[in-house]
Formats: structure tokens, C-alpha cells, sequence
């Protein structure tokens, strides 16, 4: 099972060209949101890099430090299987085909309207955005869906941030000591 | 530019940080309301995190050296912190503690996730073909694995041109 390798800062030495690649067809094929399932996809599914336990460890991780989400994800991945070079070419992979498009599209749109096919199709995008987001929450969900202490956070924590709008540090302010409280270790109590 | 202090203020996804985004815009000169809206919008069309945009911002203000400058001011400052504290955290992983930490964050991430769901389905499945889409992506998620999602989403693409 998923022995956490005690010494080495590693999980595999995956060359640092396949790193690159990797996260730079992600930067390139990730339309409309949800690119956390993407790298999910990417990393667990198709390369094998990480386990969803270890993909959630670093998503957790994410969520409690500052910027972008899936970008610190990215440098964190390409850290763990690829070393510090590994981090430095997946941000770079992952933010370059978006950027130059971005670029490419607002020197042309910022001259005239965008046309409505382009709004259109967004929209379809989006549609199989949420699809993928919540695909990527169940499969890394699946194993605490079925304790009942995890399922309570997971409810409260979605209350707090979907329901009642809570803006995420406040979340995490409320939910981190709420879930290391009810988490706490199983010592013998007198 | 103060767009590094900027990312280092936005916690979780560049959603949250977006009207503070735009205020800044407005009130430096940067882009005009519609402008950033429009420019908003032209993010979500290209790959990639949806905060590309803040490039074009920094194009427009101050030419290429503006885009330079956002990219490095934007994104270097938390891809370093995360860097660091994700070799400071495997260091220390076998601690009890760590794990204790582990235990109880991975709830909070899937329940925030799941919180990102809602919050996208809320914006963009009002609309029966959107919904029709949806489902479409679940099937074919559940169905067939090994599929890349690169597929899904541009099927969704030309689906939504021809339903919306």
C-alpha cells in the first residue's frame, strides 16, 4: 500500500522532458474552469505519478497557500517527481499555451466585439467543466464518503463555502480546527 | 505592480479575488469595467488557469514588459511559497502530527471542492441543454475512463454552439 518513502523528498524520477510535456498538453487542453480534475486526470489516471491520497494531500496543501490553486499544484507535482526543475518547467508548461492565447485573443477582441458562437460554445464548455470537477471530487472523495466523521466535514465544509458563500480563509479559520478537533488522535481518555 | 501582493492576498482560486481585481483596475486606470469583463470572459475561452487574463491587463498597461511583469509578480511569489513548503512538508511527513494534519484537511478539500461544483453549476447550468450536456459528461466520465477529458470538453464546445 502507499508506504510513504521516509527519506527521499521524491515520489519517482520521472525525466524532466516528460514533466514539461505533460503539464504543457495540460496548459493547452484545460478549457473553462475545473483544472484541478484535469491534473487529476493527468497525474493519477494517465501517468501514475501519485495515488488520489497523495493527489489530495497536495490539493489540500494548495488550498491552504495564497495564489492560484491549480499553479501551485503544478509546482508541487512537477517538485515530487521531477525535483526542483521539475517544478520550475511544469509552472512554466502549464501557464505558456493559455498565456499566449490569451494574449492572441484580446489583441483581436479588444477591437470589436466577440462573436456570439464563441459564448455559445463557453457555455458547453462549462456545462462539462462541473462534469469533471465533480467526477474528480467523487473519485478523490470515495474513500472518506464512507466515515462518518469525514462525511461531516465534508458537509459542514460545503455549507460554510457553497452554500453560505464564506470566502475561503474564513472556511478554512472555521473548518481547520473544527476537523483537527474532531480528528483528534485516539489517545486513552481516563 | 501590485499584482503580487495581490495573488498573495488570494487564497484559494482566482474567483475570490476578482472584484478586488477589478476594483484595482479601475481605480489605477488599468481597464475600464467593461474592459475587464470583456478581458474576463477572453480568459475563460483559452486553456489553462483562468487568471491568464491578468497578462493581457499588464499588455495593455505597459506593453510586453507589462505582461512580463504581472507573470512574474502574479504567479512567482505563491508557486515559491508553495515550492518551499511542499519540500519543508515532505520532510516532516512521518510526524504523528502530519498525519493528523492530513486527516483532517482532506475532508475540508473535497467539501470545498464539492463547494466549487455547486458554485459553477449555479453559474453555468441554468439552461436545459446545459444541463443535457452535463449529464452527457457524467455518463461518459463514468462509462469510459480512460478517455481524455480534452474530448469531453470539446464536444461540449460544439454541443453548447449548436444547443444554446
Amino acid at each position: 500500500m502507499g508506504e510513504p518513502m521516509s527519506n527521499s523528498l521524491r515520489n519517482k524520477q520521472v525525466s524532466l522532458r516528460k514533466v514539461f510535456t505533460t503539464f504543457l498538453i495540460l496548459g493547452a487542453t484545460s478549457i473553462g474552469g475545473g483544472m484541478m480534475a484535469h491534473i487529476r486526470e493527468a497525474a493519477v489516471v494517465r501517468e501514475g505519478w501519485l495515488t488520489d491520497e497523495e493527489f489530495l494531500e497536495c490539493y489540500g496543501l494548495c488550498q491552504t497557500l495564497p495564489g492560484l490553486n491549480t499553479t501551485n499544484l503544478s509546482v508541487l507535482i512537477g517538485d515530487r517527481v521531477a525535483g526542483g526543475w521539475g517544478a520550475l518547467l511544469a509552472l512554466i508548461a502549464v501557464i505558456a499555451p493559455g498565456g499566449g492565447i490569451v494574449m492572441g485573443l484580446a489583441t483581436y477582441f479588444l477591437h470589436g466585439p466577440a462573436p456570439a458562437w464563441a459564448f455559445t460554445g463557453l457555455k458547453g464548455v462549462a456545462a462539462v467543466s462541473v462534469a469533471l470537477l465533480f467526477n474528480a471530487a467523487l473519485k478523490v472523495g470515495q474513500k472518506l464518503f464512507g466515515n462518518q466523521v469525514d462525511l461531516q466535514i465534508i458537509l459542514i465544509t460545503f455549507l460554510c463555502a457553497g452554500v453560505f458563500h464564506l470566502s475561503l480563509p474564513l472556511t478554512l479559520m472555521l473548518m481547520l480546527p473544527l476537523s483537527l478537533w474532531m480528528k483528534r488522535p485516539q489517545v486513552a481518555t481516563c | 505592480m501590485s499584482f503580487g501582493t495581490l495573488s498573495l492576498l488570494a487564497f484559494g482560486g482566482g474567483s475570490a479575488m476578482l472584484p478586488e481585481m477589478a476594483r484595482m483596475c479601475v481605480a489605477h486606470g488599468w481597464a475600464t469595467g467593461d474592459e475587464f469583463t470583456l478581458l474576463y470572459n477572453l480568459g475563460q475561452l483559452a486553456p489553462g488557469p483562468n487568471c491568464m487574463m491578468v497578462l493581457t491587463i499588464g499588455h495593455k498597461v505597459a506593453g510586453a514588459p507589462g505582461a512580463i511583469a504581472v507573470l512574474v509578480g502574479f504567479l512567482l511569489p505563491p508557486a515559491l511559497l508553495a515550492y518551499v513548503l511542499g519540500r519543508t512538508y515532505r520532510r516532516f511527513r512521518n510526524s504523528p502530527n502530519q498525519e493528523w494534519f492530513r486527516s483532517a484537511m482532506a475532508p475540508i478539500s473535497v467539501g470545498l471542492t464539492l463547494a466549487g461544483v455547486h458554485l459553477m453549476a449555479t453559474a453555468a447550468l441554468h439552461q436545459v441543454g446545459a444541463l443535457v450536456i452535463f449529464a452527457l459528461a457524467m455518463f461518459g466520465l463514468t462509462r469510459y475512463q480512460r478517455c481524455h477529458p480534452f474530448f469531453l470538453v470539446a464536444l461540449g464546445g460544439f454541443l453548447g454552439m449548436s444547443l444554446l
